[in-house]
């Protein structure tokens, strides 16, 4: 079983919004996730982040692959 | 210009592109299908959903479409592909983008107005149709 870290998308239509969150590989797009570790606004100079560093390393130590999108976003917020 | 300050600045689609490219997926391409998502069938709209809204790998969905992941890779291109180009003759994502900036302004200009009013003029009558723009352009916000 595989939980990964990945981005999802909640925000009204036209104003996307990304929830970060940690989730099962296999959960259905029922909403369901294991936890939140923070945001992007992707609409806004420079696209504002808001994360839990602290919890987003613990995840990854045990072994939660984040997706590549959220990857790069750690890696420009020194996270990675 | 006093218009700067403040508010929340929005980008036009093209600076969003060029500043979320950078990132593996193109965030913006999102945007676009919430604009002309009803116009590509079910299926189109369903991979891109996935890919963009929910975050998914090409392999991730390949598993649970049972098709191949070169197949998902080939209808998300075509799809993005037609998104990008109902874009570029209609340009309705840039075009909405100008506007809610435009509003943004408007916004602080109204706050401005309010603000020297109070410290020079004291008029009623400014006041409340500051009041006036500044709740219009609100609502046109949220739209």
């Amino acid at each position: 079983m595989a939980v990964k870290i990945r981005l999802r998308r909640m925000g009204a239509k036209k104003a996307p919004f990304y929830r970060i969150v940690v989730a099962d590989s296999r959960y259905p797009r029922d909403g369901r996730f294991i936890e939140e570790l923070g945001f992007i606004d992707p609409m806004t100079e420079p696209a504002q982040v808001k994360l839990d560093s602290e919890k987003v390393r613990q995840w990854i130590r045990n072994g939660a692959q984040p997706t590549d999108t959220v990857k790069d976003i750690l890696k420009k917020q020194g996270v990675l | 210009m006093p218009l700067q300050a403040g508010a929340p600045r929005f980008l036009s689609p093209s600076s969003v592109r060029k500043k979320v490219s950078a990132i593996a997926k193109d965030l913006s391409i999102a945007l676009l299908l919430d604009f002309y998502g009803e116009l590509l069938t079910q299926k189109q709209r369903e991979f891109l959903e996935y890919y963009y809204n929910e975050d998914l790998s090409l392999s991730e969905i390949a598993i649970n479409e049972g098709i191949t992941r070169q197949g998902v890779r080939d209808a998300i291109k075509r799809a993005e592909h037609q998104l990008q180009e109902m874009e570029r003759r209609l340009a309705l994502a840039s075009r909405f983008e100008n506007m809610r900036e435009g509003l943004g302004d408007i916004i602080q200009c109204a706050q401005t107005v309010h603000e020297q009013n109070l410290r020079c003029g004291l008029s009623r009558e400014i006041n409340e149709a500051a009041a006036q723009i500044r709740a219009k352009a609100e609502t046109l916000l949220k739209d």
